[in-house]
């Protein structure tokens, strides 16, 4: 039971882990082999696997490493939320969806409501002071983009209104 | 000679050449600012303006911008984590933590200095130099890069901290990312599986973006909203005696940049992370490294701003572009007829002294520029984060977007911002992964280029006093990272 609590151990035997799957499975079958390689060293996998093997080694080391230093309590961050793992998760489907209404929705609707929610959740409450930072910021810089840079950011649904037609 | 310093005095001392050069300075340190917007992106955007200009004008605007852009990529990188370029991210490893710690000014100001001198000293070799400097970099073919290139993958113990073995096994993984693409020698896939959009690999704005500042933003939506430490240092800028102190790592930063930006292709990260990691083996507080030390935020940005002039060294002398933005401004001396080279030398001198006389102007507008810049732009590191946050998340959506106008990168961006925010948890220091994901497609490219010259012989990489003199370096390194790990008790209470 201590050596899964063992974080060091398990990070060491994760990052081996990944080593193998590359080893065994992402470089075998992700790294097409042209038919003829004139040295060993020019095979356009050479240097993955050799870099892959170093992943191995270096993961292996750290898990030695910690098992014989045994296992050690980690520390509670004491700035760590109680809710920390619900309230990060919140971030990380917020950012998906953002990251999947951008082409629907366009960047300037989808980041005000990106903002809007982030900033909720980061704790303000001031709804007076979150509607125009919300509003303004995704705005401005959809405009520096567009005007200044010359990129053109997708306008989404607000296309007639920012661009016009 | 007086003929010609003089002619090129009278093409140079125009008012359209001195606004025109403040001007590319302000644009540059703007775009640089910006994540997404490197500084080969400002000056291509700024080259359509060039063309109805003087030459001197025009190339003085592009050069303007180009240093601007240079220096501009650490303000971000200082105050939000946010790197906009790839060398200002060894300046956020100790600027960020400074404003955390509410030194904001402090580090922006160490910045601004540090780039100020590094770009004067790079001025005033590229104009003293050029001729030797160029000869020296010739010299430089694949197996001399390569080895070069290992001797800079030191630093990466140097940015991993206490964690020396976590910090390679990141550096792995970010080797083992740049892989992504086409082959460039046989021109197969690796790691693409079908995915067209990673045929060109994976671009390194979004991969900067993700790994450095998204971890950060959302690890902060689980902690308590916590009051700022309060620095007895808070809005109090570098002092004189900041600077003299720092002004060997300064000095000998900028000297990694002359030496590396005049060798084409190397660019300004493998300087700023060479100076970096010197920095750190010669200071008297190497562990305070990557906590927010003055002298790292020094010795990055020197390293960086060091490339600014003698980049340029390849690109008069020879003829040869030595980076994106020097082929950018040869495109604007070709615009305006004129072909860069010993040529140039010749039938063009005074145009070149009137280019070197604009360059030496471009360093006192930097400090203007930068100086004018930050009493205002480090308030933004007293704005609250539970409002800033969301903001430079959005921002980063923007930039990773901006860069090759791909969701696909944006996409990228989020699932980097995954794996660095796993990273930090398990207590794995990014930096590492960042530093191999830049160094690495050199170091594999040069590695087989070195032995398709040599038909297979590893002999190679030791055919020349440079490569014997980087092996030595690396071997050197070595021994001190390893001595260092030794007497040093690992602990597991991360």
């Amino acid at each position: 039971m201590n050596l899964l609590k063992n974080k060091d151990l398990m990070v060491g035997l994760l990052l081996a882990l990944l080593g193998l799957v590359f080893l065994a499975v992402l470089i075998p079958f992700g790294i097409v082999e042209p038919k003829k390689v004139r040295y060993l060293a020019m095979s356009p996998s050479f240097y993955p696997r050799l870099v892959a093997v170093a992943l191995l080694l270096f993961g292996v080391a750290i898990s030695v490493r910690a098992y014989i230093q045994g296992y050690t309590a980690n520390e509670t961050d004491p700035s760590w939320r109680q809710d920390a793992w619900f309230r990060v998760s919140l971030v990380f489907i917020f950012l998906t969806a953002m990251a999947l209404l951008l082409g629907q929705l366009g960047f300037v609707i989808s980041s005000t409501i990106a903002i809007a929610a982030l900033c909720y959740l980061a704790g303000e409450r001031r709804l007076w002071l979150i509607a125009p930072i919300a509003i303004i910021a995704p705005i401005a810089l959809y405009f520096f983009f567009v005007k200044v840079a010359s990129i053109p950011i997708p306008a989404g649904v607000l296309k007639s209104l920012l661009v016009g037609g | 000679m007086i003929d010609t310093i003089l002619q090129a005095f009278s093409l140079f001392a125009t008012w359209d050449n001195a606004i025109v050069l403040g001007l590319g300075v302000i644009i540059g340190t703007a775009m640089g600012a910006i994540p997404g917007m490197t500084t080969p992106m400002a000056v291509a955007l700024t080259l359509p303006f060039t063309f109805s200009m003087q030459p001197v004008t025009g190339i003085l605007l592009l050069l303007g911008v180009y240093k601007g852009g240079i220096y501009g990529g650490s303000i971000t990188a200082i105050l939000i984590n946010t790197p906009g370029t790839p060398a200002a991210s060894c300046t956020a490893l100790d600027g960020y933590p400074m404003a955390r710690r509410g030194e904001a000014r402090r580090a922006l100001d160490m910045a601004l200095y540090a780039s100020c001198t590094a770009d004067f000293i790079s001025n005033l070799s590229l104009i003293l130099f050029a001729g030797v400097l160029a000869s020296f970099a010739l010299k430089f073919g694949s197996p001399e890069v390569f080895t070069l290139i290992m001797f800079s993958l030191t630093v990466i113990a140097g940015v991993s901290g206490d964690q020396l073995l976590k910090g390679l096994c990141s550096a792995c993984l970010g080797l083992l990312l740049a892989v992504v693409g086409l082959d460039l020698i046989y021109g197969t896939n690796r790691f693409v599986f079908g995915e067209v959009n990673l045929m060109g690999g994976l671009t390194f704005i979004p991969v900067l973006i993700g790994l450095f500042a998204l971890p950060g933003i959302i690890d902060s939506f689980g902690r308590l909203e916590l009051s700022r430490d309060k620095s007895p240092l808070a809005g109090v800028g570098a002092t004189l005696a900041d600077y003299m102190a720092n002004l060997k790592t300064i000095v000998r930063g900028s000297f990694f940049g002359v030496i590396l930006g005049a060798i084409p292709g190397i660019g300004a990260a493998p300087a700023a992370f060479l100076s970096y990691a010197e920095a750190k083996r010669t200071s008297k507080n190497p562990n305070n490294f990557g906590k927010g030390e003055l002298e790292g935020v020094a010795a990055a940005e020197s390293g960086n701003n060091g490339v600014a002039g003698s980049t340029l060294i390849p690109l008069l002398a020879l003829g040869i572009p030595g980076d994106i933005t020097t082929a950018i401004i040869l495109g604007a001396f070709m615009i305006h007829d004129l072909r860069p080279g010993p040529m140039l030398f010749q039938e063009n001198l005074d145009l070149i002294y009137a280019l070197f006389m604009g360059i030496l102007l471009s360093s006192a507008y930097l400090f203007i520029v930068g100086k004018f810049s930050i009493r205002i732009i480090s308030k933004i590191a007293d704005i609250p984060h539970r409002l800033l946050f969301p903001i430079v998340l959005v921002l980063c959506v923007y930039g990773a977007y901006a860069y090759n106008n791909s969701m696909f990168d944006v996409a990228i961006m989020f699932i980097m911002g995954g794996i660095g925010f796993a990273m930090l948890k398990l207590s794995i220091p990014a930096a590492p992964f960042l530093i191999a994901f830049i160094l690495g497609p050199m170091l594999e490219d040069n590695f087989r280029q070195s032995l398709l010259l040599s038909k297979g012989s590893f002999s190679v990489f030791f055919s020349s006093p440079i490569c014997i003199f980087f092996w030595l370096l690396t071997i050197v390194a070595l021994v001190v990272i390893i001595r260092r790990a030794i007497q040093g008790k690992p602990s597991l209470k991360e």
